[in-house]
């Protein structure tokens, strides 16, 4: 899956633990879905769509 | 509770400071339980052998008590792993302990099969053991390896 959460990271100037920390996951699984070798759960896909204050589908595409 | 996207600059790492030092202390006892329980072990089961003698009552509830302990000190220390782990460390898991079931429900019943048929020795459920776990760690360490 694809998705545009480097981009979105990168705009705020947080590093991969930064987001991590506030989505309550490893740099490790930030780096993973950013790369597209994990597809994160519906849960975690809400949560990463909340704090960037978009919709799901503004932020992951099937690719 | 401060909601995560109203966070300070710099709180999701200290966040994620926290969070790594939390899961390494779970592993890190995971550690120490298996040296610590295999070097006592260890040094009593030597001691047996050498000694040439059956153990005594005392020596094997002793050992059993200590089996009880590690045990319950492991599973206390896995609930604490998967408590701080998050989904990519339970899907890496679960690819892990999934491959190294195949490879244990596979190889026992061949290597009975190949004995039954007289072309081996019975299976050796120990190497068997150590031949899922290999397998199970390859599969977790190439999905580190890959996200790294």
């Amino acid at each position: 899956m694809e998705s545009r959460l480097r981009v979105l990271r990168a705009e705020r100037g947080w590093s991969q633990a930064e987001l991590g920390g506030r989505l309550g996951v490893s740099r490790q699984a930030v780096n993973a879905i950013e790369t597209g070798k994990h597809d994160p759960s519906l849960p975690l896909a809400f949560r990463i769509a909340r704090l960037f204050d978009l919709r799901i589908e503004e932020i992951f595409n099937e690719g | 509770m401060k909601d995560k996207d109203q966070m300070e600059p710099g709180e999701g790492e200290r966040l994620h400071a926290q969070r790594e030092k939390n899961f390494w202390k779970a592993v890190g006892g995971l550690l120490v339980v298996g040296v610590i329980g295999g070097f006592i072990w260890g040094f009593f089961s030597g001691f047996a052998d050498a000694s040439g003698k059956e153990m005594g009552p005392l020596f094997k509830l002793a050992g059993a008590g200590g089996v009880i302990i590690a045990a319950a000190v492991t599973i206390y220390f896995t609930w604490r792993f998967f408590v701080n782990a998050d989904e990519v460390e339970v899907a890496d898991n679960l690819w892990g302990s999934l491959i190294g079931f195949y490879a244990y429900a596979i190889l026992l019943p061949a290597w009975w099969s190949v004995n039954y048929l007289g072309f081996a020795t019975p299976p050796d459920h120990w190497l068997i053991y150590g031949i899922s776990m290999i397998s199970a760690l390859a599969v977790y360490v190439w999905r580190k390896w890959q996200q790294r």
